[in-house]
């Protein structure tokens, strides 16, 4: 079956100031696929990060965001926990209603839908027991979770999560990867994930998008998650390991 | 002191206390928060270089001191992020370069000297009918602006990547915020002087910070103790004849340890 893209880079080049940090990079985010974007750090996952989002126009090059059902393509951002400064004196509840303000016309007030809908996304992440403990008190995973819940409450076509786990330990980042799973299990939801961790694209993903040396090759998991490869873009040797 | 309260220049004093405590309180929140204190004492600062510049040539010092602290206000907008110099130190090089300016204007002005070493001393004593009418219309837009668009002022700056995300115009609503600031500045620095607008501008933020986690609650908290202290601090300094500006932010200085002891006390319980 043949997937629509929802957004889509033809020969697109990125960066800041006229210079390229990606060049002529091509590949598409299809509906209700896992994609996982993957590479080490600074190869520019942010910067492809900020042109998915349409904060970051292109040098060259096509990017099209399609309009779903006749609306403006919505993408849920999950940022990571850790860019946030705990002196802002939100409530859990606070927080997650955030997504719901660019729902909203104008400067209208949120109404009770928006609360109920914020409400819900909440309970959907296993927080509603917390909506009014300050968010400066939550743990690592706990936060990274709240978020999800705040890009969910966007009512967002795709989701796009940056690095997610990261800082967090063990038992937390399998709690937030089954949650991101389960969320494109149950609801169908378009997902892109940044990250540099190489078995959370292996156990997630469908597709995977490799960034290096200002190029991003993309293709099905298994494919392109082969040691030469990763070795080429890590410039080490990589041996693949089965997980227990 | 009963005969005290009838005295017209007394109750305008503690009206003028009242107008200038309302909207510097809200806008401490977002200082705050925002992390733009030191921003908040530069543009303070500019705007009294504004007062010099504008006796030394001979425009409305009022006038040109507010143009003067709104042309400075956009170039903080993208933070110290965007560039290679950390914006606090750009901030610092301001501030010195606008104190240094003001003494130079001042002493290049005789009649702008009285007038500028109030602003720098403050006189809310002899606030004018006119300026009051100002500082009401200051405290109604602020209010205003708190009342419709709070959330999204503090959304832009707590994530505002996930605001550009939803559509935010980041810069613009910063431009907002720190245009809103810089107008307060211009129109309360020469009434209240630059030492009381500064610490109206902190203080009763970081008072509500201590005693509460709720937003609501914080701003409230934050004009009830701004409000309070200046109050007290006029009576204060008419009782003890001493220079209101400064009793006013001893009076919040007070207040902040207090808050200190106050959420130390509740951490014990």
């Amino acid at each position: 079956m043949t997937r629509t893209p929802l957004i889509s880079l033809t020969e697109v080049s990125l960066g800041y100031n006229g210079q390229p940090l990606l060049r002529e990079i091509s590949f598409s985010v299809l509906v209700g696929e896992f994609l996982a974007i993957l590479g080490p750090n600074g190869a520019g996952k942010t910067t492809l990060v900020r042109a998915l989002l349409g904060q970051l126009r292109p040098l060259g090059g096509r990017l099209e965001r399609a309009a779903v059902q006749g609306e403006r393509l919505r993408t849920g951002y999950v940022a990571q926990s850790a860019s946030l400064d705990p002196i802002f004196p939100f409530s859990v509840a606070d927080i997650v209603l955030q997504g719901r303000l660019g729902r909203r016309h104008g400067l209208q007030r949120l109404s009770a839908t928006d609360r109920d809908e914020a409400a819900r996304c909440l309970d959907e992440v296993g927080l509603s027991h917390l909506a009014t403990m300050p968010f400066r008190d939550l743990s690592g995973g706990q936060k990274q979770r709240l978020l999800i819940a705040r890009a969910l409450a966007t009512q967002p076509h795709l989701l796009l999560l940056d690095e997610p786990t990261r800082g967090l330990d063990l038992a937390s980042r399998h709690a937030i990867l089954d949650l991101i799973a389960t969320l494109h299990r149950r609801r169908g939801l378009t997902i892109v994930l940044i990250t540099h961790v190489l078995a959370e694209a292996t156990r997630l993903a469908e597709r995977v998008a490799l960034v290096h040396h200002g190029r991003v090759t993309s293709g099905a998991t298994a494919e392109l998650l082969q040691p030469d490869r990763l070795g080429r873009l890590y410039d080490m040797d990589v041996e693949l390991l089965e997980e227990s | 002191m009963e005969s005290l309260w009838n005295l017209p220049f007394f109750q305008d004093a503690l009206t003028a206390g009242v107008l200038l405590a309302i909207p510097c309180a809200i806008l401490s929140v977002y200082v705050v928060l925002n992390r733009l204190v030191f921003l908040t004492a530069t543009l303070g600062q500019c705007a009294v270089a504004g007062f010099g510049l504008g006796f030394l040539i001979g425009w409305q010092p009022s006038l040109v001191s507010l143009l003067l602290v709104l042309a400075v206000v956009p170039a903080f907008l993208r933070g110290g992020s965007g560039g290679t110099a950390p914006m606090d130190s750009v901030l610092g090089m301001l501030f010195v370069t606008a104190w240094a300016s003001s003494i130079l204007f001042i002493a290049g002005s005789a009649v702008g000297r009285e007038e500028v070493v109030n602003a720098i001393e403050g006189n809310v004593l002899t606030i004018s009918a006119g300026q009051r009418w100002l500082l009401a219309a200051l405290a109604v837009g602020v209010l205003l602006l708190h009342r419709f668009a709070s959330h999204d002022f503090l959304f832009v700056a707590f994530d505002p990547e996930m605001a550009a995300s939803l559509g935010y115009h980041v810069l613009l609503w910063r431009l907002f915020l720190y245009g809103a600031l810089g107008m307060s500045i211009g129109m309360t620095t020469r009434i209240g002087s630059i030492q009381l607008v500064f610490a109206l501008l902190v203080f009763p933020a970081m008072v509500a910070l201590r005693l509460s986690h709720d937003l609501r609650r914080i701003f409230m908290l934050a004009v009830g103790a701004a409000v309070a202290m200046s109050l007290l601090g006029v009576v204060l300094s008419f009782t003890l004849d001493v220079p209101t500006a400064s009793t006013i932010v001893v009076l919040l200085g007070l207040l902040f340890c207090a808050s200190l002891v106050v959420r130390r006390c509740r951490a014990r319980l």
